[in-house]
């Protein structure tokens, strides 16, 4: 029997506040790559659809540099946010694989590029300025989705 | 303002002479009468002391109508007789967008190197096909990323002083396209491919926006339209970077691109706000724009230029890359028109561009 190759998978669920928190803590403790890209200032949300439960969406509170709150919200609630991206679970599983894999998100699997073939990711937001934002802090939010990669770890592969 | 005599504070500190050591007579008047507002202080935030925190008391007030024409600072005592500048732009729906100073401040934070933050040295030799895309598409970019200085810098000494946010964030947007004229440059140049063909149908777009004949027009032209399809060029960034190199210029450079646009999309709003009958100025530049642009799309080197890189080659470039950069266009265009309607322009009916024959659906077009 032979077995495949070890490989990096996301050590916590990505449907989980706790890998929001953990990307949160990871920009925090890294202000001097976020300084160098510029402040951002933006509630984002993440929705994920999951097939049998209700969708889970968590928003990240983005400062100056860094993080200052993450918290779960509910879709079409009163959380005021600038933009949030919608996609089915799987796409994000499949994108933070990626990131896992590649210590950065890599070919069609960068925030853009997901947004960009739509059928994938959706940015959505309340009005021209939010959504406009993705776009102007993508570096940064690529930055801090990239970070999932220090939360991954070497597995076998079954 | 000018300075008002009757306002002079009553002089209570020790006597001020009244002539000099050469005999010329002495004016204190800014230092015991001139209407300022003395005590208002600026508090600096978080991230130091920026142009939203200095927008305090009278110094934060943004005339609809500029009072006088001169390059005295918004909120400075305006001697008698200052020489008129002849500016042109007077009103603040002339140039002015509700974000201007947060987009001013962005663009200082997040300003960045074409010289040492794209990772040069690790540019890899590619298949010959992908290197000539690639410098084909950099010698597009190239070509167009200076009007997006010209035409701001044509415009700039025409705007009244007293909205100087808008004329430094505009100052911010010609830094900005500098960068992008010289990465893209420097990106033809730097694997071996070179400059190559530029455009006849690129020319005639630029001279379009350039010839515009207001600042509101220009702007439609320009941020809504070319910056807005040149954002969509710099998001497909993403697809169509064949190394990582390439990817970190196309994602610098969006963000800039997006501040424009975002600047372009709320001034236009703005003045057709202000005056609804502006919506019919922008209307009839855009029916000239949308020709223009939707042929520069067509162009072939543009076009066959962008599907080699979709494709990765051009082995692929007729399964791949022609239907993807269709796929692509009908979104360029899709996100155009929903911009149109974010800056209060409904383009939906009026547009020229041949919607239907990109596969796009108008009834169904959904505004974001």
């Amino acid at each position: 029997m032979t077995t495949s190759p070890a490989t990096l998978t996301m050590d916590i669920p990505v449907d989980s506040i706790e890998l929001f928190e953990a990307l949160a803590k990871e920009m925090n403790a890294h202000p001097e790559i976020y300084q160098d890209l510029g402040w951002c200032d933006m509630d984002i949300g993440v929705v994920m659809r999951r097939d049998s439960a209700a969708p889970f969406a968590v928003a990240l509170r983005l400062r100056e540099y860094g993080c200052e709150q993450v918290t779960m919200f509910e879709p079409g609630g009163p959380e005021k946010l600038d933009c949030w991206l919608v996609g089915d679970l799987d796409r994000w599983k499949e994108m933070f694989g990626n990131i896992a894999a590649n210590g950065m998100a890599a070919g069609e699997q960068t925030l853009s590029s997901l947004v960009l073939l739509g059928d994938c990711i959706a940015v959505k937001g309340p009005d021209a300025m939010g959504v406009d934002m993705f776009f102007r802090y993508n570096q940064t939010l690529q930055c801090v989705f990239d970070a999932a990669a220090s939360c991954a770890t070497a597995r076998q592969g079954e | 303002m000018a300075i008002d005599s009757r306002e002079l504070t009553e002089h209570t500190g020790p006597e001020l002479p009244e002539v000099g050591p050469m005999g010329m007579a002495l004016d204190w008047s800014w230092l015991r009468g001139v209407k300022s507002e003395w005590g208002v202080v600026a508090k600096p935030s978080a991230r130091g002391l920026t142009m939203m925190d200095i927008a305090v008391g009278s110094y934060g007030e943004i005339p609809d109508v500029a009072p006088l024409r001169t390059m005295a600072p918004r909120g400075s005592a305006v001697p008698e007789g200052v020489p008129d500048m002849g500016y042109l732009l007077n009103r603040k729906s002339d140039v002015w967008a509700q974000n201007v100073s947060e987009l001013y401040e962005e663009a200082v934070a997040r300003q960045w190197s074409a010289t040492k933050d794209i990772p040069w040295g690790e540019l890899q030799p590619l298949d010959p096909d992908v290197e000539h895309a690639m410098c084909q598409l950099c010698t597009l970019l190239t070509e167009v990323e200076m009007i997006a200085a010209d035409l701001p810098a044509k415009w700039l000494w025409r705007v009244n002083h007293d909205f100087v946010e808008a004329k430094m964030f505009l100052g911010t947007q010609i830094m900005d396209e500098m960068r992008h004229t010289e990465v893209f440059r420097k990106r033809a140049l730097a694997n071996g491919g070179g400059l190559l063909k530029a455009g006849k149908g690129t020319e005639e777009l630029l001279r379009t926006i350039l010839q515009a004949k207001s600042f509101t027009q220009a702007s439609a032209l320009l941020h809504l339209l070319g910056e807005g399809f040149v954002l969509d060029i710099f998001r497909q960034g993403e697809l169509i970077s064949p190394t990582h190199v390439e990817k970190k210029m196309f994602r610098m450079a969006m963000q800039d691109e997006a501040r424009h646009v975002a600047y372009g999309t709320l001034h236009l709003r703005q003045a057709v706000e202000a005056d609804p009958d502006v919506a019919e100025e922008i209307h009839e530049a855009l029916d000239v724009g949308e020709g223009v642009i939707a042929q520069l799309t067509m162009q072939p080197e543009v076009f066959t230029a962008l599907a080699v890189l979709l494709a990765g080659g051009t082995a692929n470039v007729e399964e791949k890359g022609f239907p993807l950069l269709q796929q692509l266009m009908a979104k360029m265009f899709t996100s155009y028109l929903a911009r149109c309607e974010r800056a209060g322009i409904n383009r939906i009916e009026r547009t020229l561009i041949p919607l239907e024959m990109m596969g796009i659906d108008r009834t169904k077009l959904e505004v974001a």
